[in-house]
């Protein structure tokens, strides 16, 4: 074969050196009537299947070193190392390396341990597909293609992390896509310098520059058919390897509302579905804090009749209305963590004590009001209308600014931190793009492309 | 970005100074208040009824407070009653103010000015007249009613019942008909029967100043048949020796001021009725050409109803329903047209035509 430059990397003996102290480092040596070779891989990453059948088996069945040199030289995904460091990379990566007549070939042979194509946790709809991404790149981007069945679907690959080195696609459809975003992102992610990168959301935090960020400028999301549904759109998708979700970008404030089901139902259902999601948002912004400024400052706006209610079951409570406010939603956040971290089988018992016991207690022991626990039950539930967990948890903290100005200034303060909320929307770009872009606007200018397809190429 | 933070606090902070944060549960409503002339002449008593809220719904019982306070001022006596209560007195929710009948006999304009001036007082709040004099019409308490004044507030708003002779004035209403040139302003009275029931269904008519005219039930019902529409009553109709009721199911009226070159000036009122047959004390079987002679009968007897009852007000002088703004507002010489108005309401004659139109009830022989 050609003859490379061997610098003193090449070598297995250097390679053998570097990798000094890994305790499963195998290096044997093939011993033939034919010829002889030597076999380096590294038996944790690599899968033993692969390397009896498709290197060691040919080498006893071929007559001779040559043809099993051309063999290994031609069979698909091995390549040959120019330099010492590139060796090393490959050795790591999952290559085995097989010395034949002095020149050293690598022969992919990476076992990846990963969960099998599961459910979505996060995102579940009632109808529609249920997959979700996994933890190997191979099957998502498997997972797109088939969805996406264009030639105008390009994928380009990148390492990202110093040691963690992690593969990365950036994935976007050529016709239709932003080209500033696109070269904005592959700029970030170039420039990007960091050790570890294991989650989707870490890579969310690294793109974005603004650190006093309140609302997710991109979607985080585990379902396929999202990601293709925002390729389809002119948007660009990131994978990453070794995690389960996928990154798109730019998005809009509407993306966060839009459930994978809206294209399934009917037209008025799916509008009234997201009619729903909006009023859920709205409540759990404003219920608590209008609650304190009623009850505080402007009794008059509700009718006597509640007034007196609400009155009547604030009567032993002995703190003012925010206070109650802020000790019951704090209380609700508790459950809420909880849940999450819990084990399932005592998950049940935690919703019981909490839910039931928690709010019926402090009501009858008149630490809240009657009124309070329903509001904060309604609270609790509209908050988990959102579809796409970035955006709730966001909202879940920003109803304590609204109650906050509402306990300064009553409905006064709740209006003014709306009109803050509005303005400060309306600044925000997502790479670029305005944030608080209409949802009708987006239809009229994605006009052009029939959404959701995509086979145009 | 802290320096932000920290402004944003103090700004905060220094307006928290001079709020009125107070809870719901450290206030006492009113929900109505009633004013009657004080023992010593040029006195006002005000009294207050306060809703006293319940912790527990499920066991509810009404509980109210009356607070009785005499002074030369309103101001002065609500200051008074402040020290009386340990809660905030807060008048967000005063839905009615009732005037003592003795007080209205001289001069509502006082009560009226200071109900329209007070910035916490809402001026969708209902007026009425009281008799024999507020305080009792405040201390009745209806066996139905679970939140205090709620059935005064349901009667008076129309929220509850919709009785035809309920015509209720918000204060908003009171204070433009006093001030309007061309209209006078009406009052509906409520007595108090005993400590358990009210009574709304008479109306008073009032000049700029004080009750001039009491309408009888009847007259209050007619009253609003031809300032409202669609007003839910029963009318009768008699035919043949039978008593007939009709429930209306659709009513609207309306009126022209006609003053001809020659002949008397006159107001033609058109009033239609859609009705349903509701009573007949008859046995006859109640046919088409029947429900025809009843509307034509029914429309007879209500004709001759609104007419008694529009000469009747207009031998009083006074002007509820607004004919002399209507006069002006379609005249354009605005240095006379009041003048000439004047000139013409005591000649004025009445036109009535009056459409009732009775339907089959729908009930299978």
């Amino acid at each position: 074969m050609s003859e490379q430059p061997q610098k003193h990397a090449a070598s297995l003996e250097w390679i053998t050196e570097k990798l000094d102290n890994i305790a499963d480092l195998e290096d044997k040596r093939l011993l033939a009537p034919a010829g002889d070779a030597r076999l380096v891989f590294i038996k944790s990453i690599t899968d033993s299947v692969k390397i009896s059948h498709g290197i060691i088996a040919p080498f006893y069945e071929m007559e001779d070193n040559e043809a099993y040199k051309d063999y290994i030289r031609t069979y698909p995904g091995s390549e040959e190392a120019t330099t010492g460091e590139r060796a090393l990379e490959l050795l790591l990566s999952g290559y085995a390396a097989v010395a034949i007549l002095d020149q050293l070939y690598f022969f992919d042979v990476l076992h990846a341990e990963n969960s099998a194509v599961s459910e979505t946790i996060t995102e579940s709809v009632t109808q529609g597909p249920s997959d979700g991404f996994t933890e190997n790149l191979a099957i998502n981007l498997n997972m797109v293609r088939r969805r996406y069945q264009s030639s105008q679907l390009k994928m380009e690959s990148m390492l990202i992390g110093n040691l963690s080195r992690t593969k990365m696609a950036i994935l976007y459809d050529e016709s239709r896509v932003n080209y500033d975003v696109l070269a904005e992102v592959k700029e970030k992610l170039q420039t990007l310098r960091v050790d570890i990168l294991q989650a989707t959301g870490e890579l969310e935090k690294y793109l974005s520059s603004d650190k006093l960020r309140i609302f997710p400028k991109t979607i985080v999301t585990e379902r396929p058919d999202r990601v293709v549904f925002n390729l389809s759109e002119g948007k660009v998708a990131l994978m990453m390897d070794t995690t389960g979700y996928a990154i798109v970008l730019p998005s809009i404030f509407n993306d966060f509302f839009t459930a994978m089901d809206d294209k399934i139902q009917f037209p008025f259902v799916g509008r009234f579905l997201k009619f729903l999601r909006v009023i859920g948002v709205a409540m759990t912004l404003w219920l608590p804090a209008l609650y304190v400024a009623f009850t505080s400052y402007n009794p008059e706006i509700i009718r006597v009749q509640i007034a007196l209610l609400v009155a009547g079951s604030r009567a032993t409570v002995p703190y003012p209305s925010f206070v109650e406010v802020l000790i019951m939603l704090i209380m609700m956040e508790f459950l809420t963590e909880a849940s999450i971290r819990l084990p399932r089988a005592i998950g049940p018992t935690a919703t019981t004590v909490g839910g039931l016991i928690l709010g019926q207690a402090a009501t009858q022991a008149g630490l809240v009001g009657n009124i309070m626990i329903i509001l904060v039950s309604a609270v609790a539930i509209s908050n988990f209308l959102i579809p796409l967990n970035m955006m709730s948890f966001s909202v879940r903290v920003l109803k304590y600014f609204f109650v906050i100005a509402a306990a300064f200034l009553g409905l006064v303060g709740v209006v003014s931190c709306l009109v803050g909320l509005m303005i400060y929307l309306c600044s925000q770009r997502s790479f670029g793009q305005p944030y608080f872009r209409l949802f009708f606007m987006d239809n009229i200018s994605f006009r052009k492309f029939k959404k959701g397809g995509g086979t145009d190429g | 970005m802290k320096k932000v933070f920290l402004l944003l606090i103090t700004i905060l902070l220094l307006l928290t100074a001079g709020c009125d944060f107070k809870d719901i549960d450290r206030r006492i409503f009113v929900v109505a208040m009633g004013i009657d002339p004080g023992e010593k002449e040029g006195n006002l008593k005000v009294s207050l009824k306060l809703a006293v809220p319940q912790g527990d719904i499920t066991k509810i019982d009404e509980k109210m407070q009356i607070l009785t306070e005499e002074s030369y001022s309103i101001s002065e006596a609500l200051r008074m009653m402040k020290s009386r209560v340990e809660k905030e007195l807060d008048y967000v929710h005063c839905k009615s103010i009732i005037m003592g009948e003795k007080l209205a006999e001289k001069d509502i304009r006082h009560v009226m000015d200071w109900a329209v001036r007070r910035r916490d007082i809402q001026l969708i709040l209902n007026f009425g007249v009281g008799r024999p004099e507020a305080l009792k019409v405040l201390n009745i308490k209806p066996q139905s009613e679970h939140i205090p004044s709620n059935s005064l507030i349901m009667a008076m708003s129309g929220e509850g019942t919709e009785s035809p002779f309920i015509a209720s004035v918000y204060s908003y209403q009171l204070m433009k008909n006093v001030f309007e040139v061309g209209i006078d302003p009406t009052l509906p009275i409520i007595e108090s029967q005993g400590t358990e029931q009210f009574l709304i269904n008479k109306l008073a008519l009032l000049d700029k100043q004080k009750i001039r005219l009491i309408l009888s039930p009847d007259e209050t019902r007619l009253f609003n048949l031809l300032t409202r529409r669609e007003l839910r009553t029963n009318l009768p109709a008699h035919y043949k020796g039978g008593m007939y009721q009709y429930y209306t199911e659709d009513t609207s009226a309306s009126y022209r001021i006609f003053t001809p070159e020659e002949g008397k000036p006159y107001i033609q009122y058109k009033v239609k009725l859609l009705g349903i047959l509701e009573e007949n004390s008859s046995q006859d079987i109640v046919t088409h050409q029947v429900l025809q002679q009843l509307s034509k009968a029914g429309g007879e007897e209500l004709k001759e109803g609104i007419e008694k009852l529009l000469v009747k007000i207009q031998r009083s002088g006074l002007d509820p329903f607004g004919w002399g703004l209507r006069y002006a507002s379609r005249h354009f010489n605005n240095d006379t047209e009041m003048r000439d108005w004047k000139a013409i309401y005591p000649k004025l004659e009445f036109k009535t035509l009056v459409d009732v139109d009775i339907k089959y009830s729908g009930m299978i022989k």
